[in-house]
This record gives C-alpha cells, sequence and structure tokens, in this order.
C-alpha cells in the first residue's frame, strides 16, 4: 500500500546518503559531494534537487515528493523533446528509474527529473561584477532576444529568476528550473522578463531612468509588445525614450472616457499626437481619433518637443508631428532629448551628435552617454570626455572611463586607475 | 473562504503535536523494517523519522527556516509527559536542527522508545488541546495554517469511557485559525499484522461492527480536499472520497504513510 504515494524528502535523503540507491538508464551518474562527502542537494516546495553529472556533464536529479508536479513534468517533458528549443535546458521525466529502500523496509522504484544544466554562469553570478556599458547593453539584448523566442515558442517558464538564467561561454542564454514551465501564451513570465533586463542595464547604468519592472509589464499586450518596449529602454540613453513605455500602460486608463474602441491599442496623448497600432504597424492619431500619420512604423515613440523617434525596417529615425522626417531612418539607434533638444545617432560609423533640425553636430564617436548638465560622455579610442550640447568637446577624451554629470555640477571620472571629481570645466576637485 | 490553504513560511507557521501512546501493551514485538522490533521501538523511530522529515522541508540550503512548531507528548501510566525537553509546550523546528548534531543524511534519534503502565489518552488530548488553543490564539498564527494533532496509540483510553473521548477530540478539532479547524488524525497500530486496517475510512461503514474503531472515526477531523488525492493513492481508490484522519488496525507502513501525507499535502514555501 505505501508504494502507491511518493517517498517523502527523508526517504530520497536517507537513501542517497547511504548510497541504497540504484538505476535503469542512469546507470554512471555520480552525485556531487561537499567537503564532508555528503551529496549537494536543495529542496523545493515539490523537488529534492541533487546536483550530480552525468558523462561528465552537470546535471541536477530531481526527486518529486509531490504526486501533482510527476504529470505537470511528464507534460513538459514530452513537450520540451518535442520542441527542442536550444534557449530551454534538457528536461526529462524518467519513469521508473530510480530504485530506493524506504524506512518501512519496502523497496521501490522512483520517478525522477533530470535537468541538464548548461555550461555557462548564473545571471546573478554575472551581475555581480560590474559590466561595462556595451557589455550589459549586450546582455541585455541577448535576454530580450530570449524571452522573445521563447514567446514565439509559447513557453512559459513561470518561475524565473536570476539564478536560473544561464550565460553561456558563446553568450547565448538558457534557461533551466524548468519545473514549473508550461507550454502556454501566458504574460506570467512578462514581469521577470521586464526585471531581469531592468537589473542587468542597471547594473552598469545605475541611473537609467524607466518605469518598473511591473508598469512594463501592465502595459504590454503582449510579449512582442513587451520585448519592443525593453529594446527601447535597453538602447535609450535618454529619459523620455525610457518614460515612453510608461505611456502605454497610463494610456488604457487615462483614455478611458475617450472612444478610440476602433483601435486596436493606442498609446498616451502627448503633444497632441496618440501614437496606435494597426495590423502590427504604427502611426499617429490626433485628439479626435483622425489619422495623422499613417501607420507604417515598426515603433513609434511619443512626441517631445514636436519630435519623436520612430523605427521603421531600416532604421530608427527622427519625425516632427507632420510626419516629415528630420532625420532619415537609416540609423541604429537615435536617442531624442526634448530637454536639450539634440538627437544622439547610433550608425555603422559610430555615434554623432544631431540639432532638432536634423543637422550633425559633430563627427563619430564610437559611444556617446546620456547627456546631463549639458555634458555628454563621449568615448573614442578607448578614451573619455565629454561634449557639449553644440557638439564641441569640451572637455579632452583623455579618461579611462567616465560617468554623468551630477546635479550640482560635478562628475566622476577614472583614470589611470583612479577614481577623481571634476567640475564642469573638466578640473578635479580635490 | 478557502481553508487549509495558507502558505507557510517562516510568518505564517503550522503546528505539530504527535501524542505517543508509551503504555505497557506498546512492548508487544512486531515487524518492522525487515527486523522484529517492539512497537514502542517502532514507534520513536516513527517519530523521529517525522520530526526528520519536517526539519527537511523546511530546509532551505544551508539554513533551516522557522516554519514549523512542534510538540511531543508521551501518555503512559497516569500522566501526560514531554518527550522533549523540560516541559510541556512547542518547540521550533529549527531548535530541532540545532539539536540534530549529524548530517542531513542519518536519522537522528530524539525520541527514546518506553512502554509502561496504563493509556491516559484522554489527558493527552486534553494536554494537546490546552496547547494548541494558545498556540493558535497568539496574533502571529491567527491566519497560519491550523495545528495538526497525531494520536498514535494501540489500544483503548483507561482514564474515561467513550463519551469523554468524544468530548475531548471535539473540543481539540473545535479549535480554529483564519485559515481552518485543526485537525486530529487518530491513528491505530495494529498488533498483529494479520488483522484487517482501515486507513483513512471515507465513511464509517468500512470499519463494520468494530466499536472502537467506530469510535475513533467519530473522534477524527474530515481531511480536507487538498489531501484528497495523495489519500486516495494511498488507499487505491480511484474516486477521491470524504476521508477521515484515523486509521485502525494500521501496519507501521501504512503509518508512516499517514504521517507523510499530513506533512507533505501543505503548502510549504
Amino acid at each position: 500500500m505505501e508504494t502507491m504515494i511518493l517517498p517523502a524528502i527523508s526517504d530520497y535523503l536517507l537513501a542517497i546518503g547511504s548510497g541504497k540507491v540504484g538505476f535503469d538508464k542512469l546507470n554512471g551518474i555520480e552525485f556531487t559531494l561537499d567537503t564532508q562527502g555528503h551529496p549537494v542537494y536543495g529542496t523545493t516546495s515539490r523537488f529534492v534537487e541533487f546536483e550530480a553529472r552525468l558523462h561528465g556533464q552537470r546535471c541536477l536529479l530531481c526527486c518529486p515528493t509531490d504526486s501533482t508536479c510527476i504529470a505537470r513534468a511528464e507534460r513538459l517533458s514530452n513537450t520540451l523533446k518535442r520542441i527542442d528549443s536550444p534557449r530551454l535546458a534538457a528536461y526529462r521525466l524518467l519513469r521508473d528509474e530510480m530504485r530506493i529502500r524506504t524506512l518501512s523496509g519496502a523497496s521501490r522504484l522512483c520517478d525522477v527529473v533530470v535537468e541538464m544544466i548548461p555550461d555557462g554562469t548564473a545571471l546573478d553570478a554575472v551581475l555581480e561584477k560590474k559590466l561595462t556599458i556595451t557589455e550589459a547593453r549586450r546582455l541585455a539584448a541577448e535576454w530580450i532576444d530570449t524571452a522573445e523566442e521563447l514567446g514565439r515558442i509559447g513557453f512559459s517558464h513561470r518561475a524565473l529568476s536570476q539564478s536560473k538564467i544561464i550565460v553561456c561561454s558563446d553568450g547565448g542564454i538558457m534557461l533551466r528550473g524548468l519545473h514549473h514551465g508550461r507550454i502556454e501564451t501566458s504574460a506570467d513570465d512578462n514581469c521577470a522578463i521586464a526585471d531581469t533586463t531592468l537589473r542587468i542595464l542597471r547594473n552598469a547604468l545605475p541611473a537609467i531612468d524607466a518605469p518598473s519592472a511591473q508598469e512594463i509589464a501592465a502595459a504590454a499586450v503582449d510579449r512582442g509588445e513587451l520585448c519592443r518596449m525593453l529594446r527601447g529602454i535597453a538602447t535609450a540613453r535618454k529619459k523620455g525614450a525610457a518614460r515612453s513605455v510608461m505611456h502605454h500602460a497610463a494610456c488604457r486608463r487615462l483614455l478611458s472616457g475617450v472612444d478610440f474602441s476602433n483601435r486596436e491599442s493606442v498609446d498616451m496623448p502627448s503633444e497632441d499626437r496618440i501614437a496606435f497600432l494597426e495590423n502590427g504597424l504604427y502611426g499617429y492619431l490626433d485628439m479626435y481619433n483622425n489619422v495623422v500619420i499613417a501607420p507604417q512604423f515598426l515603433f513609434a515613440d511619443a512626441f517631445r518637443e514636436g519630435r519623436a523617434m520612430v523605427e521603421t525596417a531600416a532604421g530608427q529615425g527622427l519625425i516632427d508631428k507632420s510626419g516629415r522626417w528630420i532625420i532619415e531612418p537609416h540609423f541604429k539607434e537615435v536617442s531624442w532629448s526634448e530637454r536639450y533638444n539634440i538627437a544622439e545617432v547610433h550608425s555603422e560609423d559610430g555615434w554623432a551628435l544631431y540639432d532638432s533640425l536634423g543637422h550633425r553636430l559633430t563627427g563619430y564617436y564610437d559611444y556617446l552617454g546620456e547627456c546631463r548638465m549639458k555634458r555628454i560622455p563621449a568615448l573614442r579610442d578607448g578614451r573619455w570626455g565629454y561634449i557639449d550640447t553644440t557638439g564641441s568637446e569640451v572637455i579632452p577624451l583623455r579618461f579611462d572611463d567616465v560617468f554623468g554629470y551630477e546635479d550640482e555640477g560635478v562628475a566622476t571620472v577614472r583614470l589611470d586607475g583612479r577614481l577623481a571629481r571634476i567640475d564642469m570645466a573638466g578640473s578635479e576637485i580635490a | 473562504m478557502k481553508t487549509y490553504s495558507q502558505t507557510i513560511d517562516s510568518r505564517h507557521r503550522t503546528a505539530f503535536v504527535i501524542l505517543l501512546d508509551r503504555s505497557g501493551s506498546m512492548a508487544e514485538h512486531i515487524y518492522f523494517n525487515g527486523r522484529e522490533t517492539s512497537k514502542a521501538e517502532a514507534l520513536a523511530e516513527v517519530a523521529n523519522r517525522l520530526i526528520f522529515e519536517l526539519l527537511c522541508r523546511a530546509r532551505r540550503g544551508s539554513t533551516v527556516k522557522n516554519y514549523f512548531d512542534l510538540a511531543l507528548l508521551g501518555y503512559s501510566d497516569d500522566k501526560v509527559v514531554p518527550l522533549l525537553g523540560e516541559r510541556l509546550g512547542f518547540i521550533p523546528i529549527t531548535e530541532f536542527a540545532e539539536r540534530a548534531d549529524r548530517t542531513p543524511f542519518e536519522l537522528p534519534q530524539w525520541i527514546v522508545p518506553a512502554a509502561e503502565g496504563q493509556t491516559p489518552m484522554i489527558e493527552a488530548l486534553r494536554e494537546a488541546c490546552d496547547m494548541v488553543g494558545k498556540w493558535c490564539a497568539q496574533p502571529e498564527n491567527v491566519t497560519s495554517y491550523p495545528p495538526t494533532v497525531f494520536n498514535i496509540t494501540d489500544g483503548e483510553m483507561s482514564d474515561g469511557d467513550e463519551a469523554d473521548l468524544r468530548d475531548a477530540a471535539e473540543r481539540l478539532r473545535r479549535i480554529t485559525t483564519a485559515d481552518g479547524n485543526v485537525l486530529l488524525v487518530n491513528i491505530h497500530l495494529a498488533s498483529t499484522p494479520a488483522q484487517r486496517s482501515v486507513v483513512f475510512p471515507a465513511s464509517g461503514d468500512e470499519l463494520g461492527e468494530n466499536f472502537y474503531g467506530r469510535l475513533l472515526y467519530e473522534c477524527s477531523s474530515t481531511m480536507p480536499a487538498n489531501y484528497g488525492s495523495a489519500i486516495a493513492a494511498l488507499r487505491g481508490d480511484r474516486i477521491v472520497g470524504q476521508y477521515r484522519g484515523m486509521s485502525y488496525n494500521a501496519a507501521i507502513g501504512e503509518v508512516i504513510a499517514m504521517m507523510n501525507i499530513g506533512s507533505i499535502s501543505l503548502n510549504v514555501m
């Protein structure tokens, strides 16, 4: 009669701890031992998970302690076998795989789940170190791609945390800890996806101005839109660009008294223009629900100071309120600052500064940072300095690293490995 | 409002009370774990095992979370005594971790076997009633998953009649937290393996004409619905019934299974 229910946690621990276990397909599995020679394990509310190696590859041997999780694991195991996504760790339920002897003396076969752990480093460990801005943006981009891909195949992880996101040696990302996963179209992961993206970015850009993960997740109608928003934030270096995603959430509330019901999705009004979505493309409406700029953009930011960043298949650009191109959409990234009336533009040649009429003000830099106090961090040939909003190199490019100016007109810089504080003219402050 | 659904975490602990019959009849021998041993020794091992299981369930990484309060009472002769510590009362599961002094892969011996005297079961239930009542009244516990009381015996009470037993059991079951009533699970051990056992009966008829079995049935809690599938699996039922938390003439393996069900169906954080 006892064999009808699952072993308890203590059954597994006592059996594996005393070596009284046998396997069928997993012959050759080696439990990882701690310094005292005991198996390394952890418990969740549904599994006891033993760390092990199978043919040299790290894995988790997961012993179920709740019968409901076996049916789930079986469904998941079968589905993952079918979709075989490179973004997900190998996960298999093996029926009657492990034989253990319980305290009551009975010998019994148990189901186990084996999850192969990808080679790489968990994201929480990656983020313990300080990333460069470029590394953070690259990692965020890879993460957003992963989230988008999982949305495409309809996989919901439902227990996402940084420890379950593995950054592989080739820079790719795989997810593990799949017990709670389901094949379903769901918004369950959206908040964690947004939160993870922000954490990656904030590792290198602690002052990045973005809505909360909850706001972003609430604003997205689907995974595709969520990822577009997150890409906007990941590539934005201006307050306005990041803030635009908040409009999606707010618009649904604020426009509740306006009849836009014939529209698939509308953004929040900004400067009497309202971005809207039609058949997958964005355009702009006026306040009376008339189309002012026809749907043609893959992404459409809110208008600020008469300009909006939009994205087409050819790239990002800047438009005025009639839809006229101020900066043609040929760029990887266009970041508009309504506060300083400038746009930082990223192309194959590098980064350059434009004014609000579309005139290029500078040559190309390897990177331009966020403008604060009319000072823009600029990188060329590995050295950092600052340009101003007219494009003049006001502080020579001589530093190892620089950070944005604070409101007091002071910035932190690193020179020859030493941190220092400089004023608006670039002079070091004692 | 949905009951028996509170997730157990450090701010919403739950409690277990184990009442162990340590009367003279527990010296009888049974076969357990491939060897002949006394019921008292087998039950001590079962109790140690339940504590160990709860300890495992509360362990997260290298720390043990303060998820459970545990009380172990023995009854024999004319008294109810604590089986751990000096006085009657609950002990946090974290203290068991400190006392374990072993690796997580060995079964510690917190409880030592004993068998002497009579069976003051009613007094034991009353003592449990007092302890559990105080526990549920504590502000930090009022919304917690309610306590579970396991009463493990091999015989009949010697300190009153069936009306007294019903009354003591009902008082215990009537105690509540916001998440539900206290669960009383009565486990009657088999004297010989040949006797027919009844585990988590879905109806009093399963006990037939057995007076003591029916009495235990009446005294035991109706198990919450979220235990249904695990109990059905234990019984081999195809359809989940409304089960009572009791067994009659249970074999020791069934006792372990019943106590496992009493702990694994909890929604531990």
